[in-house]
């Protein structure tokens, strides 16, 4: 232990310095109170024995500057006085002294005295050690939990929010949340939303949240029904999750139109379907177990439906609003969620939070909350800001192929498709071309090469036959052959593709309208002409050839 | 399996789902589908989400639908069209028979 006695009188120095180097301490000396600085600042002191009247600069200062150097370890100051006065004790103390002895010195005491605050002095080192390791830790998972935080923002970014269409709130009890609220807008129109909480809240149950997204944004973006997105939610919480753990989730689509609302709703609180014209409200319940809980096999994917109009509101909320506690551990009725939407002035969702936080407050939040307001107004499909639509990067090109006698029979169009339909600028049209190069196609092939003619299909019977005639016909082609073309021309005031397709069979008259008093004739060659900017035939009706405008 | 259908029997409505291209390949399918409706069926529905091609045929099978179950115009809704598919829809006149959304 490295003790520093300050003292102007050269004897008393002398004296302490003697018998604590006796008792196996460091000793150094400092003859005034601004040595006494210098010194703390040079070397790593243990203990002050510190004077109180000195010249220059006297002990209580020498001390209030010595604490201020050492203000983030304890270095204990003890005052070696003659006075006895309580107002130079209190003075001292005021100064930052830890404690006096008093003239003469009294080794014993001295000595414990030492024992004492030195040991103040490591439990002090230990805290503070203990003090940094745990703010680094503290930084660790700060760190941690903005990265997780990240996963779950971004997890959530899809989202389709349109204030108009959808109102919802979230409150979770800790940073992660275990409810989730999802809503993406479908590329036919319409919106499909998924309210869900998880088992417990906190981190556990918020990681339930990324694969659920995941599942919910892909299958929604290939326009997948709520019942086909539950059960692979289903599925996937079974594989993924413990078995102690579920999801209790409403999973609902919302026409384009906005007047058709279905509805898979497992494991959460009654959901309500108000009409604010008419004041009629539906109660909505749970008929499925929550996700997770029913095995592949036992899972139900059938869902409620509503038939809805632009004055219906439908109002989803988690089991923190409906399991709601006051002070006196009673728990909510839910009427009360019934009343506020009734009677709610122009914004339910405020109105149903308004009455949760009236019931419970005072009482510490304990589960997360979600309310979700879905308005059932039209939700037209989402415009494509597409790259691949920019006519001015696109280039002109053609394709040609024979396809002969038993490969007639393979889905030629769609090998086709395969083939130009990511084409760039051609990409959005994929569907219509689809058609019209499959009515090319079955007009060709029927008529040119199988020789097979559309009032055969007059009747059910008769079109059932027609087809059992023509792959009886596929599979006796001899020497058949269909020629395909198809060139895109791009062109900023109106791109062409145009089409070309022959064949080698008899030639046939074209009728130039369908009868239109069937059900199954001529309507593609129609379609064709509906289509079609230009529609040619030559060599005897066996060339067909078509432009269709981009 | 490229048609399934679901019955929601509380609202009474019977929803033919087809799956891929709606073409002459789904004719017999198609048929059993509407069918074989349950009793109770108020309302018929075909939901389109899935159908990224639809031909003259599956026109005409539509048609046929309608005749045969003595529906008329606007009677049998056909939801979920994609772009596309409303195109075809519209050039062919459907939406004066059936309600397409």
């Amino acid at each position: 232990m490295l003790i520093l006695v300050v003292d102007d009188i050269e004897k008393n120095r002398v004296i302490l310095e003697r018998f604590l180097s006796s008792q196996g301490h460091d000793v150094i000396c400092a003859d005034s109170g601004k040595k006494s600085i210098d010194l703390i600042q040079k070397h790593d002191v243990d203990l002050v024995l510190m004077d109180i009247k000195m010249p220059d600069m006297n002990g209580y200062e020498a001390t209030r500057n010595i604490k201020k150097i050492q203000s983030e370890h304890y270095l204990p100051v003890i005052f070696v006085t003659a006075l006895s006065e309580e107002e130079a004790l209190e003075e001292a103390l005021e100064a930052g002294g830890d404690d006096f002895v008093t003239k003469p010195i009294g080794f014993g005491i001295l000595l414990s005295k030492i024992k004492a605050h030195a040991r103040i002095r490591e439990l002090h080192t230990q805290v503070n050690h203990q003090n940094k390791e745990l703010s680094r830790h503290n930084a660790r998972l700060n760190r941690e939990h903005d990265l997780i935080s990240h996963f779950f923002d971004q997890a959530r970014k899809n989202c389709f929010f349109d204030e108009r269409v959808i109102k919802s709130y979230s409150l979770p009890m800790s940073v992660f949340n275990g409810d989730t609220v999802l809503v993406a807008r479908r590329s036919s129109g319409g919106v499909t939303v998924l309210v869900g909480d998880f088992t417990g809240h906190g981190l556990s149950a918020a990681v339930g949240t990324l694969p659920v997204s995941q599942i919910f944004f892909s299958m929604v973006e290939e326009n997948a029904f709520i019942g086909d997105i539950a059960r692979e939610i289903n599925r996937q919480v079974n594989i993924l999750l413990p078995v102690e753990m579920f999801f209790a989730a409403s999973i609902f689509e919302l026409s384009a139109k906005g007047d058709r609302l279905m509805v898979w709703h497992g494991g959460m609180p009654d959901a309500y379907l108000f009409n604010k014209n008419t004041k009629e409200m539906t109660v909505v319940s749970s008929d499925h177990l929550p996700l997770g809980v029913r095995t592949v096999n036992e899972f139900d994917d059938s869902v409620q439906l509503f038939y809805v109009n632009q004055d219906s509101k439908f109002v989803v909320f988690t089991d923190g609003l409906s399991e709601a506690e006051n002070t006196d551990k009673v728990m909510i009725n839910t009427d009360v969620y019934v009343e506020a939407i009734k009677n709610n002035e122009g914004n339910i969702l405020e109105s149903v939070i308004n009455s949760f936080q009236e019931y419970s407050v005072g009482v510490p939040q304990a589960d997360d909350i979600s309310v979700l307001e879905l308005s059932c107004l039209p939700v037209a499909a989402e415009n494509h800001e597409d790259m691949d639509k920019d006519i001015s990067k696109a280039v002109p090109w053609d394709i040609s192929l024979d396809v002969t006698d038993k490969m007639l029979k393979r889905d030629v169009v769609a090998n086709v498709i395969a083939l130009i339909g990511d084409a760039i600028a051609l990409k959005e049209h994929k569907g219509v071309v689809h058609t019209l190069l499959t009515e090319m196609y079955n007009n060709t092939l029927d008529h040119g090469i199988l020789d097979l003619h559309g009032n055969e299909k007059d009747s059910d019977e008769a079109f059932h036959d027609y087809y059992e005639e023509r792959i009886k016909r596929l599979d006796n082609l001899n020497g058949a052959k269909l020629s395909i073309n198809i060139a895109y021309m791009p062109d900023l005031d109106g791109s062409e593709l145009t089409i070309t397709m022959s064949h080698n069979g008899n030639s046939f008259e074209v009728a130039e309208k369908a009868s239109g008093e069937d059900d199954f004739h001529g309507r593609g060659i129609e379609l064709i002409r509906a289509i079609c900017s230009l529609v040619e035939y030559s060599d005897d009706g066996r060339s067909l050839k078509v432009v269709y405008n981009i | 399996m490229s048609i399934t259908n679901r019955f929601i029997s509380e609202a009474g409505e019977y929803q033919i789902v087809v799956v891929g291209k709606f073409d002459f390949s789904l004719l017999n399918e198609f048929r059993d589908a509407y069918e074989s409706a349950p009793d109770g069926v108020k309302k018929y529905v075909i939901d389109m989400r899935s159908v990224d091609m639809i031909d003259s045929s599956a026109l005409g099978m539509l048609l046929k639908m309608k005749r045969s179950l003595n529906l008329g115009d606007g009677e049998i809704e056909i939801i979920n069209c994609s772009s596309n598919v409303k195109k075809i829809l519209m050039i062919a006149k459907f939406e004066l028979m059936f309600s397409v959304q």
